[in-house]
């Protein structure tokens, strides 16, 4: 399979057809957000976007091997359950768990309703909470492998909330400035981040907690344990470690390592069967498609007509994007994550140099389907634009949590590594690191230039149709026939036979 | 009448004298390039063929170019001349119009004419021409991404006819130099005088 243009527009109509009339409202009273919010039930929510990472186990998921790798798996899956529970328990945080992007959770804290000091406390409180379950528990529960440090993120204010998806695969998704800056604040190991806007909301007691870093970004100090366990009861949250230990080590004995199992992929992966007993450990290019601006698009829209607006144009990008990954390329389509998809080819299998080019051919189809396809059928899209990014390296690919509520993830550097390269970006480029640019062949290569400021290679508005005529350029170069066909659709020159084509030698041209 | 000794006729246009030849290239048009119609302009006596050519690439993209491609008045057999009616391609940074082999006045140079494969003796040449053309307008979709003509090109300008010549003469450049102020007139030989060429002939 391959990119089409026809069958882009095709599927874009589609969409938009079946999308139904999207409903906005803010969101008043309290509410199960996974059952209310749908593709077109939609709500403006106040509330804090907390992002906390485990950069370590990137490195982990790509360089350990062997029997310590099941070791990995379980503490992977192990700390998202826990994470998970710290989260969302009544007794703790009662938040709501968004997902995790890879090793990276993603938490809206929304209650109580639009009150902004508690919110901006307890967004503060979780990830001092979070920082100090890595540092009391989990290291010391997992011995055996390197101590894992985490580093967060948090901002507040109003973002959109919709949801993606049936039954057990749904993915909740936010739009809006706080859902987007919370995590682009995130810095080094064992440093947690605030925006000014978080500061500001934050109790004088909570402030005094806080140093201020440049630009309006605010690093929370480290507390002692005992600190810690003070300050959460101070906002009605039960956090205790030996508890924490206990489910830990409850989930240890439920999961033990001699039932953890990974294995190598020959075909492509089904997803839906990976699990905590079941992952898989390959050679992969993750690929990150994110639609530039659209934060500040979002933002920019003022009245209801123009968030609906905004709300259509990124429901059918992101759902094109998608199909381009699942449907036309055979790849796999891990993650919506706000206005972005991460996805990921691994095919044939331990081939580098085809994998990457293939992700490079996905990659343009995805800028095809955004310039020719999108912005066709939804000229309000004008403005809008992909940046993406590509690396490839051995990745953990797994599901976690448990039944109805699971996240696909990909953990590995090649993933941590795309990602950044994506967000060195901008609309029209897609970006690859050396690692990647390496193995790409020579006609995939020759479109990349290497970016000494961003230390990226750099293609501008490569499209299929781009590729396939430099493709052409090399059959006129070569001073072969071509194949000529006509017909009410359009002409076609081909560089191959068909059927009921005319040959053609190219003519040498001149100018007078 | 008494003032001329034959009644006055009126010059014919080609498609008066061959209305035959009209009808089969309107109808090789409809057939095989359907974006395009001939039209008989009867004030100017001019005959061209206008529309759009629509190029697809294999991903199913199109993109439409209009062209004009006028027929000279003893067509067929002289051959016609296409333009970019739209100036649809441009100069790329830095380069003239004429190295993505297009005149000044939008004109494609498709071939150097001592090389052009025009037979007015061939039914089929208008499909040709038009072929010929389709894969002149793939080859400027081509320079539009690199910057370069893609495949084998003259030089624009006498250059061209300099590398056409010495290719005639078997790519002997010293040949050339001798024959060459002959041949631009800038040498007159007699025809009993030795030929500059170096043969010991005569001229």
């Amino acid at each position: 399979m391959s990119w089409n243009y026809q069958r882009s527009i095709d599927r874009i109509l589609e969409h938009l057809d079946s999308l139904g009339e999207i409903q906005i409202e803010k969101l008043v009273r309290e509410a199960d957000l996974r059952s209310l919010l749908s593709e077109t039930c939609c709500r403006e929510i106040f509330g804090a976007h907390v992002y906390v990472d485990v950069p370590n186990f990137n490195a982990l998921a790509t360089e350990v091997e062997g029997e310590d790798y099941r070791r990995v798996v379980q503490a992977v899956h192990l700390y998202q359950r826990e994470v998970s529970r710290i989260v969302e328990q009544s007794d703790l945080f009662d938040a709501l768990r968004v997902h995790f992007q890879g090793p990276k959770l993603h938490a809206l804290i929304y209650r109580p309703i639009d009150d902004s000091a508690t919110i901006a406390g307890r967004a503060l409180l979780l990830q001092i909470v979070i920082r100090d379950f890595v540092r009391r528990v989990f290291n010391p529960e997992f011995p055996s492998l390197p101590d894992i440090a985490v580093a967060g993120g948090a901002d507040i204010g109003k973002a959109i909330g919709t949801q993606d998806g049936m039954r057990g695969d749904r993915e909740l998704l936010f739009l809006g400035r706080p859902a987007n800056y919370a995590a682009k604040i995130i810095g080094s190991a064992g440093q947690m981040r605030i925006t000014a806007q978080i500061y500001d909301a934050l109790p004088e007691s909570l402030q005094e907690l806080c140093q201020e870093l440049d630009d309006e970004i605010y690093a929370l100090n480290i507390l002692a344990g005992d600190e810690v366990e003070e300050l959460a009861a101070e906002f009605n949250v039960a956090w205790d470690p030996e508890a924490s230990r206990a489910r830990i080590q409850q989930d240890k004995r439920t999961f033990p390592l001699k039932d953890i199992r990974y294995s190598e992929a020959d075909t492509l992966i089904d997803l839906d069967s990976l699990g905590i007993n079941n992952n898989k450990r390959v050679l992969g290019a993750s690929l990150f498609a994110d639609v530039d601006k659209f934060t500040a698009y979002i933002d920019a829209a003022t009245t209801t007509e123009q968030k609906k607006t905004a709300l259509r144009v990124l429901h059918a990008i992101r759902k094109e994007m998608a199909a381009v990954v699942k449907h036309d390329f055979d790849g796999l389509r891990i993650q919506y994550q706000g206005d972005r998809v991460q996805a990921l080819l691994h095919l044939p299998k331990d081939d580098g140099g085809k994998i990457i080019d293939k992700t490079v051919d996905v990659a343009a189809a995805l800028q095809s389907s955004m310039e020719l396809c999108i912005k066709r059928l939804l000229p309000e899209a004008a403005s809008l634009g992909l940046a993406l990014g590509l690396d490839i390296d051995i990745t953990l690919v797994s599901k976690l949590g448990i039944r109805g509520d699971r996240d696909r993830i990909c953990i590995g550097t090649a993933v941590q590594k795309a990602a950044e390269t994506q967000e060195a970006c901008h609309s029209l480029e897609i970006g690859t690191t050396q690692r990647a640019y390496s193995l790409l062949s020579e006609d995939s290569a020759g479109q990349f230039t290497f970016d000494k400021e961003r230390g990226i290679y750099v293609a501008t508005g490569l499209t299929v149709e781009k590729m396939e005529r430099l493709a052409k350029a090399a059959a006129y170069r070569s001073g072969s026939p071509v194949y000529v066909s006509s017909s009410s659709a359009g002409v076609a020159v081909s560089s191959s036979k068909v059927a009921n084509q005319r040959e053609v030698f190219p003519a040498r041209s001149y100018s007078a | 009448m008494k003032y001329f000794r034959h009644a006055p006729t009126a010059h014919k246009e080609w498609y008066e004298r061959d209305a035959a030849r009209l009808e089969s290239d309107r109808k090789l048009l409809a057939q095989d390039y359907p974006g395009l119609a001939l039209l008989v302009n009867d004030s100017g006596k001019r005959v061209k063929i206008v529309g759009t050519l629509c190029l697809t690439s294999e991903c199913g993209v199109l993109t439409p170019v209009a062209v004009e491609i006028r027929l000279p008045r003893d067509y067929p057999s002289s051959e016609p001349l296409a333009y970019d009616t739209e100036r649809r391609f441009q100069p790329a940074p830095g380069k003239i119009i004429e190295d993505r082999h297009i005149c000044s006045n939008g004109q494609f140079c498709l071939w150097l004419p001592p090389n052009s494969p025009w037979s007015a003796d061939d039914p089929q040449v208008l499909l040709k021409f038009l072929d010929q053309l389709s894969v002149f307008l793939d080859r400027q979709l081509i320079y539009d991404v690199t910057g370069e003509w893609p495949g084998p090109h003259y030089d624009h300008g006498p250059g061209g006819y300099r590398q056409f010549i010495v290719e005639q003469l078997h790519g002997d450049e010293e040949l050339f130099l001798k024959l060459g102020p002959v041949m631009a007139g800038e040498l007159s030989v007699g025809r009993n005088e030795i030929c500059p060429c170096g043969s010991r002939i005569k001229f």
